[in-house]
C-alpha cells in the first residue's frame, strides 16, 4: 500500500512538468527584476539598498505570484512522491525549453545539447524505475 | 566567477535544500488527502498554511531568494545554473539522511545522468 502510493504516476509527472514550465517563466521575471535595479556590485554595504530597490520592481512581484501558484502545485506533488524523485525530474525544464524553441522558433540545436537532452531523458527513466516496488520488509 | 559568487551560490543551495526538506516534511501530513472536488484544494491550502514547518520553510525560501538575486545581479545565468546543479546531489543525500527515502542504484544513476545532462544543456 505504502509503496504503491509512492510510485511516479503519469498524473504526478505532468504536474511536475507544469511546475517546471512555470518556474522557468518566473526565473526570467526574476532575472529581469535583478537587472532592473541597475546594481551589479552587491556586498554587505549596499545589501539593504538592493533589497528595497528590488522590492519596487514589478517583474519581481509577477515572479513571486507565479511562485505562489507553483508552491501550491509542488506541495501536492510532494504529498504524493518522494523528494529525491520529484526534484531531479524537475529538470525536464531543460528539455522543454529547447524542444519548444525548435518547434516554434525553428532554432538550431547543437549536438552537445541533444546529448544533454538524451542524458536527462535516460535519467528521468531511471528515477521513475527507482520508485517501483521492491520486496520491502514492512510489506505484509 | 569569483570566490564570493561561488560561496553565495553554495549558500543558496544549502538554504534551498533545507527548504525542500521542510516542505516535504509538511507535505507528508497530506498523504491521505484526496482531491476530488474543488473545495478539496481550498481545504488543502488552508491546512497547509496552518502547518508551522511550512512557515519555517518560507523563511528559508526568502533567504535563498535574496542570495540568488545577489548572485544573478553579479553574474550570468549561464554561469550560475551549472554551479547550482550541484543541488541534485545535495537533495539526493539530504532526502536519504533526513527523510529516510530510498536510495537505490537506479536513483543514484538517474540523478547522475540528469546532472550531466543539465550541465551539457546549460553549457551549449
Amino acid at each position: 500500500m505504502k509503496n504503491i502510493k509512492n510510485r511516479l504516476t503519469l498524473k504526478v509527472f505532468f504536474l511536475i512538468i507544469i511546475t517546471d514550465v512555470l518556474e522557468s517563466v518566473a526565473e526570467l521575471f526574476f532575472k529581469n527584476g535583478a537587472t532592473a535595479t541597475g546594481m551589479n556590485n552587491i556586498g554587505l554595504h549596499n545589501f539593504l539598498e538592493f533589497t528595497f530597490k528590488i522590492l519596487s520592481v514589478p517583474s519581481l512581484w509577477i515572479g513571486i505570484l507565479i511562485y505562489a501558484v507553483n508552491f501550491f502545485v509542488w506541495m501536492i506533488i510532494l504529498s504524493r512522491i518522494e523528494l529525491s524523485v520529484a526534484f531531479p525530474i524537475g529538470s525536464t525544464t531543460y528539455i522543454i525549453v529547447p524542444i519548444l524553441s525548435i518547434m516554434f522558433l525553428h532554432e538550431k540545436v547543437f549536438l552537445l545539447r541533444w546529448v544533454g537532452i538524451l542524458l536527462i531523458i535516460i535519467g528521468v527513466y531511471f528515477i521513475s524505475k527507482s520508485t517501483e516496488n521492491e520486496p520491502h520488509k514492512d510489506e505484509p | 566567477m569569483n570566490l564570493k559568487i561561488f560561496l553565495l551560490i553554495l549558500l543558496h543551495e544549502v538554504c534551498s535544500t533545507a527548504e525542500q526538506i521542510l516542505f516535504k516534511k509538511g507535505a507528508d501530513n497530506f498523504k491521505q488527502h484526496r482531491f476530488r472536488h474543488f473545495k478539496d484544494f481550498f481545504l488543502f491550502l488552508k491546512k497547509l498554511l496552518k502547518t508551522p514547518i511550512i512557515w519555517f520553510a518560507f523563511i528559508l525560501t526568502g533567504a535563498s531568494w535574496l542570495i540568488w538575486f545577489v548572485v544573478l545581479a553579479g553574474t550570468d545565468l549561464s554561469i550560475a545554473i551549472p554551479v547550482d546543479s550541484l543541488q541534485y546531489v545535495m537533495i539526493l543525500i539530504a532526502s536519504f539522511i533526513f527523510l529516510g527515502e530510498r536510495m537505490n542504484w537506479k536513483r543514484v544513476v538517474g540523478t547522475i545522468f540528469i546532472l550531466l545532462g543539465v550541465l551539457l544543456v546549460a553549457k551549449s
